[in-house]
């Protein structure tokens, strides 16, 4: 029998047959097992807004840090903040508070990065003018009590203004601002 | 120039230090500041802030090196020494400790100097104790009409007054 004369009904029932089978083979396969890293790197416990406090020897505030949510993940022990604000008190200023759009904590909790660009301030108080610091990529060593960036910073401490590359901050007993090089300052009158 | 008073005063230096709780700021390693025509070099300057504003300027250096420019046609001050104390808001520049000030041809040496930024008036010296020894050297009259030797710096009658 030429191909001519081979019925077209019988073509289109291999190709019913071959489209059916096809679908019944999608169906009964399983779909594939999640690798082991896409299960470990998931979030073991979060929290909305997350507060941590950390207190000194005689019970005061030494610093809180604050988060619109936190998500701890189980493979690198790392815990993500979104929003996280950090806050240092001093006796008799206003506190020192910390900005950022994200970051992470380390393990131990020692080591905070507040991704992005950082603002620092401090709210003006009797006659003071307050005081506003922007840096970007800042890391914060909570057990050493200081923060550091590689970034450009600036420092408006109004209506002066100072500036410099790279910035190390000890927060121990009040606040001071290392500049590190580059260092420009305007002075007005 | 009596009008430096009014400009900002602009610091580039190698790091600095700005310390919140005691509201002051520290410039250190090739710091050079300009305020108007006062221009300033030293090793390390430090900015007494009160309430905002400066209360005064402290450089130390090796020297600590000092140009102004005084009045039209008056040409340049020029002063050196290990120590200088500067209020802007009273204008006044104190050097301290080997201060040497060249004006208008004249060159005045002591331990402490007295300079007062905005009439370029230049007091050597202190009544109270003869350590603070002057030692001035007036330049040659010149024969140009033009180039007046600036009077000489009024002796210091009374010790200068600590803020």
């Amino acid at each position: 029998m030429r191909l001519r004369e081979v019925p077209i009904s019988l073509f289109a029932g291999l190709i019913g047959l071959s489209l059916v089978s096809w679908w019944l083979a999608e169906l009964m396969t399983p779909p594939p097992e999640e690798t082991k890293a896409d299960l470990e790197h998931s979030i073991d416990y979060y929290a909305k807004d997350f507060i941590r406090t950390e207190m000194k020897a005689d019970g005061t505030p030494k610093s809180r840090l604050f988060a619109v949510a936190m998500g701890h993940y189980l493979d690198n022990n790392v815990s993500e903040m979104e929003k996280p604000v950090m806050l240092f008190f001093n006796p008799g200023v206003p506190p020192w508070v910390v900005r950022a759009n994200t970051g992470t904590i380390s393990g131990d909790g020692n080591e905070i990065f507040l991704g992005g660009k950082a603002w620092l301030s401090r709210e003006p108080f009797g006659s003071d003018k307050g005081l506003d610091a922007y840096s970007k990529n800042v890391t914060v060593h909570m057990d050493k009590s200081y923060l550091e960036s590689t970034e450009f910073t600036e420092i408006l401490n109004h209506p002066h203004y100072t500036s410099g590359t790279g910035m190390h901050t000890d927060f121990s007993d009040g606040m001071q601002i290392n500049l590190l090089s580059d260092v420009r300052g305007r002075y007005e009158f | 120039l009596e009008s430096d008073a009014k400009e900002p005063i602009y610091v580039d230096s190698d790091t600095a230090t700005y310390d919140d709780q005691k509201g002051i700021a520290i410039y250190t390693g090739n710091v050079h500041s300009v305020q108007g025509s006062l221009v300033t070099d030293s090793d390390q300057m430090t900015v007494y802030l009160n309430q905002g504003k400066i209360d005064k300027i402290f450089g130390v250096g090796n020297p600590v090196h000092i140009v102004q420019t005084q009045e039209e046609g008056k040409g340049t001050i020029d002063a050196t020494s290990l120590k200088a104390e500067y209020y802007p808001n009273e204008h006044r520049l104190i050097l301290i400790d080997n201060a040497i000030v060249l004006q208008s041809g004249n060159i005045y040496k002591s331990d402490r100097i007295e300079y007062d930024t905005q009439n370029s008036v230049a007091v050597a010296g202190e009544s109270t104790s003869s350590k603070k020894r002057v030692h001035t050297i007036i330049g040659p009259k010149s024969s140009d009409p033009a180039a007046q030797p600036a009077p000489a710096p009024a002796p210091a009658t009374s010790p200068a007054k600590k803020r």
